[in-house]
């Protein structure tokens, strides 16, 4: 469980840059290009009609102006100077010319046939012409009353006055010098768990600022980085995860927006939120510091949104290729729907391009970038949900030139550029937010992406190491993938590597601690733990490791202390509270074991896992009916489960009440025909008592059905195994060869490592021979 | 050679895109310009020079100044590009204080006021004198088109440099992290050994000094 909670930041890491304001213009007025021939480069041929019309600023000019320019350029947001008057205007009519026929403002860039989006910000052609040729004509100013009133603008919260506002801490910037990315930590002092509507970021330093986007951390390891780094905030990984399935960003000219109809997400006591900023220098010295106001909502979400990331991350750029290019493709699990495209790379990218493949062959464009710019992108949303039924292919196309002629290039002379989340790295990432189609297969659409992403990384961070072989954080990364991937050797060996760096080793510790236990050796799993909380006692990931390695040492009494310790540090930290009530139930403490279980489920309301150790618990109380609840609760959340007779039914034969267990497992079979796993169970019952022919038949049926649709792979796996299993006893018992043949033709599928079902395929192979 | 041709080719668009009108009328557009962005061959300050300081005092640049060469850089306070090259500025303005260099900033937009202008220079920590260039005398007396740019005379009050201060500034929107060449500086200091200089205009990047009319 702390694989996962190690392998989530990662994702959402610096999602750096955006950046450096406006800053740039022009043309001179040397001889060697004059603005008339930039003008005349970029300029369409020119007019048919030679006639120039009588334009004026307040009939033709000011509504276009107000429209797309005035909400990012008037006082007090991140544009350098106000367009809301004739002066305004006049005083820059030919930069506004040049800045908007070369479409660098206002600033957008997907291609004008990408999509539609909702806060699509592009002038059309007519637009473009009718500036041109006011100044063109001389900057007429015209009839006052033609005059539109100019926008008025809420200078304070766009989302009205917000239920809570919090500060990021300030943070002084040089004058000059590189951008600057760091975490800034807000602490969360709420009382009870909150749902969230809204958040709106607003940085009370427009200009210094160019992108910032929100996480939260449950695990309180983003204070413990802030306390570590003697400035405000820390560098590096950010260490937060998007709030379930939204993104919370800010752009320059960027409306903040509420979340769609039903959409809220919880915000726990105890927890922070990290803000990953990127800030530009400004020729002065800058103070640095956000407003957050959040904005509660009343109801608990109808529609659960998820983050999809695509993109290839096996990038490994050479010095001076002027046209590399990073491919990849996701093959959608379940039908989904897209709302949000937000594509992202770094300086080296010059061209974007994602399509959508249907399985008919059709492709549509979801955005294309031909010229990308860093310090520009945005979070483009669609017009109208994108529909992308399953088996649609998702392909992402990015290009990058690192060569010298590429101006943004962050090495001078051009080095060779690897993936990796720095921003002298490279990234190909494209975040999409989606909703499942049907509610009932998000449990499996979100492991299939997790999955797909967890190879990813594992490639992506291989490739990192390459090129920094003693990246202390690459190593953390590589080593949860390992981790994760049930590799726990692995990660043993990268970690005690990484514990040699000399960078700041705590979370390595804690780490290398679960991958100990993953791996059977708890003693050092617990020397670990306390070494870290020797140094940190306030460290809530090091009491859960410890909690974890005292379990595992049968010393009950002393885990349970660590585990409150932890969550006492960090109340949301639903790992150690699940730990826990698994800790009491073992203890045979059955009433604190439900307290302790009910307390995890207010911290995770939307997931299954809590719901089910209660259930478990009240289960082994003999409390069967609360417990049939829960579990009726459990599949709501996450309809892949096995019905909930079927898992009452496993509690009862742990009980050793055998009959009332198979009365139930007829029950599940009768109230669910299609269901493949009560007959499975049935079937193991019958071949138990040495009912061959009744197992026989039951496992038989169960083959014979169809495996739900919303089964995530991992969960088709171990029923597939089961399965077989028991279908390869029973060809032993029946001395039946040809079952058996199909039932370890079938197994071996599913379980590839196993050496057992290697040696069983391998006898019954050369059988034949 | 290439030059030249440069310019031959830049008379015929304005013959090809000016109107009558826009001629008569006498051309403040930003399409044809004569007098900005004329070579800086046997360019010379002209004697004399409407400008003043920023308590509206005149102020006679070429009394004012005894050193062996003179620079100005010409600024406008809400222009993000000349702010964001103010430290190279200041820096290059401290560096060559001891060296027998003026140097002055010189603001170009005439409605702005004293107050802000004194604002403006103690925010980004400048320390060279400023001057404002009301009618953009000087401006359209040394070519110079955009803020920021520079200009090096040499003792003679000849021009000796007119172009960008760094190469941070590609173009529109094209910046670098950092700049990669200092032109302003290399020609300072082939202005005081008295080399040529061997790119005596450069392309700067910037916002129009012309919109300010």
């Amino acid at each position: 469980m702390l694989i996962t909670m190690m392998l989530r930041p990662l994702r959402i890491v610096l999602l750096c840059s955006v950046a450096t304001a406006w800053a740039g213009c022009s043309t001179s007025g040397t001889p060697i290009t004059s603005k008339a021939e930039a003008a005349a480069d970029t300029l369409p041929a020119a007019p048919k009609a030679p006639e120039v019309k009588a334009l004026t600023f307040n009939r033709d000019v000011a509504p276009i102006i107000f429209a797309n320019c005035a909400c990012c350029h008037h006082p007090g947001e991140a544009a350098p100077f106000s367009l809301l008057t004739y002066s305004d205007v006049r005083r820059r009519s030919s930069q506004i010319v040049d800045v908007t026929t070369r479409r660098f403002m206002p600033p957008w860039l997907p291609v004008q046939d990408s999509h539609d989006f909702a806060n699509a910000r592009r002038l059309t052609d007519e637009q473009l012409d009718t500036i041109r040729n006011w100044v063109k004509s001389g900057t007429v100013e015209g009839n006052a009353a033609d005059l539109p009133a100019a926008p008025t603008f809420t200078n304070g919260w766009q989302l009205g006055e917000p239920d809570v506002v919090l500060q990021s801490p300030p943070y002084q910037l040089a004058a000059s010098g590189p951008d600057q990315f760091r975490n800034f930590v807000i602490p969360i002092d709420a009382k009870t768990p909150q749902w969230v509507e809204a958040i709106e970021l607003r940085p009370t330093n427009q200009r210094a600022t160019h992108h910032a986007r929100l996480g939260v951390d449950r695990t309180m390891e983003s204070m413990r980085r802030d306390a570590a780094d003697p400035q405000p905030g820390y560098e590096g990984m950010a260490w937060g995860q998007d709030p379930d399935g939204q993104l919370v960003t800010w752009v320059p000219g960027m409306l903040p927006h509420r979340g769609a109809p039903g959409t809220a997400w919880r915000l726990y006591p105890k927890t922070s939120l990290v803000l990953h900023t990127h800030m530009q220098t400004t020729g002065k010295p800058e103070t640095v510091q956000f407003q957050i106001g959040i904005h509660y909502a009343k109801e608990a979400p109808t529609v659960r949104p998820a983050i999809l990331r695509i993109g290839g991350r096996n990038i490994d750029i050479a010095a001076g290729d002027a046209h590399y290019v990073v491919a990849d493709e996701y093959v959608v699990p379940v039908d989904i729907e897209a709302r949000s495209i937000f594509p992202h790379a770094h300086s080296l990218c010059r061209q974007m391009k994602v399509t959508a493949v249907s399985p008919d062959g059709s492709t549509k464009p979801l955005v294309e970038i031909k010229d990308f710019d860093e310090k520009w992108h945005d979070d483009y949303r669609f017009a109208q949900p994108v529909r992308l039924t399953k088996g649609t292919r998702l392909r992402t196309e990015f290009t990058y030139d690192n060569t010298d002629g590429n101006i943004r290039n962050r090495h001078h002379p051009p080095e060779r550029t690897v993936y990796g989340s720095n921003i002298t790295d490279e990234m190909e990432d494209v975040y999409l937010q989606v909703t499942v189609a049907h509610p009932d297969e998000r449990a499996a659409f979100m492991e299939d992406m997790e999955q797909t992403d967890l190879r990813s990384q594992r490639v992506g961070l291989l490739k990192t190491l390459e090129m920094y072989p003693k990246d202390p954080w690459s190593i953390e990364g590589l080593a949860s993938c390992s981790l994760s991937l049930g590799k726990p050797k692995e990660a043993i060996r990268l970690l005690e590597e990484r514990m040699k760096l000399p960078e700041d080793p705590t979370y390595a510790k804690v780490s290398l601690g679960a991958a100990y236990i993953a791996d059977g050796n708890a003693p050092r799993a617990e020397q670990l733990a306390r070494e870290v909380l020797a140094k940190d006692p306030a460290y809530p990931l090091a009491w859960l490791g410890l909690g974890k390695a005292l379990d595992a040492r049968k010393q009950p009494a002393d885990a349970e202390k660590a585990y409150r310790k932890a969550i006492e540090l960090a109340p949301a930290l639903i790992d150690a509270r699940l730990a826990l009530a698994d800790n009491l139930a073992k203890q045979n403490k059955p009433e604190d074991a439900m307290e302790a279980a009910a307390e995890a489920i207010k911290y995770s309301p939307d997931k299954p896992n809590a719901f089910l150790k209660l259930a478990e618990i009240l289960a082994h109380a003999r409390r069967y009916d609360e417990c049939l609840k829960n579990l009726e609760e459990a599949r709501r959340l996450a309809p892949y489960t096995h019905p909930p007779k079927v898992l009452l039914a496993v509690y009862c034969y742990q009980n050793g009440d055998a009959d009332k267990s198979k009365a139930l497992l007829l029950e599940a079979r009768e109230a669910e025909p299609a269901h493949p796993v009560p007959e499975l169970f049935l079937g193991q019952f019958a071949a138990h008592e040495q009912r061959w022919d009744d197992a026989r038949q039951f496992l038989s049926a169960s083959a014979a059905k169809a495996i739900p649709e919303n089964w995530p792979e991992s969960h088709k796996k171990r029923f597939m195994i089961l399965l077989e299993t028991e279908r390869f006893k029973l060809a032993q018992h029946f001395q039946d060869e040809q079952l058996a043949r199909s039932a370890v033709g079938e197994w071996i599928k599913y379980d590839p490592d196993n050496a057992q079902v290697k040696q069983i395929y391998n006898s019954l192979n050369s059988l034949t021979q | 050679m290439r030059r030249f041709h440069a310019r031959l080719l830049f008379g015929v668009v304005i013959l090809l895109t000016g109107s009558f009108s826009e001629l008569l009328s006498g051309g403040r557009n930003c399409f044809a310009d004569e007098t900005h962005g004329s070579s800086v061959r046997d360019m010379k300050l002209p004697a004399t020079m409407d400008l003043v300081d920023v308590d509206g005092q005149p102020f006679d640049l070429r009394k004012a100044s005894n050193g062996r060469v003179h620079i100005v850089v010409f600024v406008r306070s809400d222009c993000p590009i000349s702010n964001k090259l103010a430290p190279e500025v200041r820096e290059l303005c401290t560096a060559f204080k001891s060296h027998d260099a003026d140097f002055y900033l010189v603001y170009v937009d005439p409605r702005e006021s004293a107050e802000a202008i004194r604002t403006h220079l103690h925010d980004y920590e400048y320390t060279c004198p400023a001057l404002r260039d009301m009618k953009h005398e000087l401006a359209m007396a040394t070519g110079a088109t955009v803020t920021p740019e520079a200009v090096v005379f040499d003792h003679d009050w000849k021009v000796a440099y007119r172009g960008r201060i760094n190469n941070q500034f590609e173009d529109i929107g094209k910046c670098r992290d950092k700049a990669t060449t200092h032109e302003l500086r290399d020609a300072i200091e082939a202005a005081l050994a008295g080399r040529t200089i061997a790119e005596p205009e450069t392309k700067a990047i910037g916002c129009y000094i012309d919109d300010l009319k």
